[in-house]
């Protein structure tokens, strides 16, 4: 609250009241806004081209719900620094590799002795590229490796 | 009567930021699950390892993949098995294996999937999901370029 200026003549008192309607209206939209999007427990994974396999399945999940092996594409492997990505950590395919991605994926096993594992790979992508991967996770111990695809857009059955 | 507009514009915005930064694009995932312990080939075959084939009851049916090209329907399929034969595509495999199951083949029949070291992946699992769907558990992925 503010008096008018003497300046401005004897035409009564101004008064500046802040309407907090507005306000309040922004806060719980961001409020409601940061509490919807955070992905608690979200697993970062890459945009792939997978393999388009069947029909779609009652159990199919969002990207990222579980832990993945990423295996990355040859043309990308030089900017994401590996063949191989797991969570945020990229790895060579060499044997050196292969062994730091199972370690790495060990350790996860060990924190969480159920965990379950995807392997995404682009449907291009040549076996000899995959194996390696699919390999790492199982000689983790990991009980369950899942191999992740996408519905047929033509409805072609396998 | 005036309507207050600010509020309202305000909110409307947020709402558009929102579902603007909240939509994901990216489809959901389908996956074809393995008992890791159990089907997939050592690295070092012979090595005595949990993976190891000749742990299986019963010699496994070798089923090549090889690729032709990159379409999902640009490989071939070859088995060892007579009666499975060398089908056309991946539906064939399904619809051969499926007839065999508890007839000619045992319904526990174990399958080793061996594709060449270049067969796509798309194609490797075409044939592990036909597989699947014929109703076999017992499948292996072999390690690469082990066969035709």
């Amino acid at each position: 609250m503010m008096h008018g200026s003497p300046g401005q003549g004897s035409r009564g008192r101004a008064t500046l009241a802040l309407n907090l309607t507005a306000l309040i209206d922004v806060v719980f939209l961001l409020i409601m806004f940061f509490v919807l999007v955070a992905k608690f427990g979200r697993y970062p994974t890459l945009p792939l081209d997978l393999p388009r396999i069947g029909e779609r399945t009652a159990d199919a999940v969002d990207p990222g719900s579980r832990p993945a092996v990423d295996v990355v594409p040859k043309s990308r492997t030089a900017a994401m620094g590996g063949a191989y990505r797991f969570g945020s950590a990229s790895f060579d395919e060499t044997p050196a590799g292969i062994e730091a991605l199972t370690s790495a994926v060990r350790a996860m096993r060990t924190a969480q002795p159920e965990v379950e594992i995807s392997v995404r790979a682009e449907r291009t992508e040549p076996y000899a590229r995959v194996h390696p991967a699919v390999l790492a996770v199982g000689a983790a111990g990991v009980k369950h490796v899942h191999l992740m695809t996408v519905p047929e857009i033509t409805g072609r059955t396998p | 009567m005036m309507l207050n507009m600010t509020a309202m514009i305000d909110v409307v915005f947020m709402l558009l930021i929102f579902f603007i930064l909240t939509v994901d694009f990216r489809p959901r995932e389908d996956a074809l699950s393995l008992d890791a312990q159990k089907r997939i080939e050592s690295a070092t075959p012979g090595s005595g390892g949990s993976g190891d084939p000749f742990s299986l009851p019963e010699r496994p049916v070798v089923v090549f993949v090889r690729s032709t090209g990159d379409g999902p329907g640009e490989y071939l399929i070859q088995t060892d098995e007579p009666i499975l034969g060398s089908p056309a595509s991946s539906a064939e495999l399904r619809s051969r294996a499926a007839a065999a199951r508890g007839t000619t083949l045992p319904a526990s029949q174990p399958f080793s999937i061996r594709p060449s070291t270049d067969a796509r992946w798309e194609h490797t699992l075409a044939a592990f999901s036909a597989l699947q769907k014929a109703g076999f558990r017992e499948i292996i992925l072999a390690n690469p370029g082990g066969g035709t």
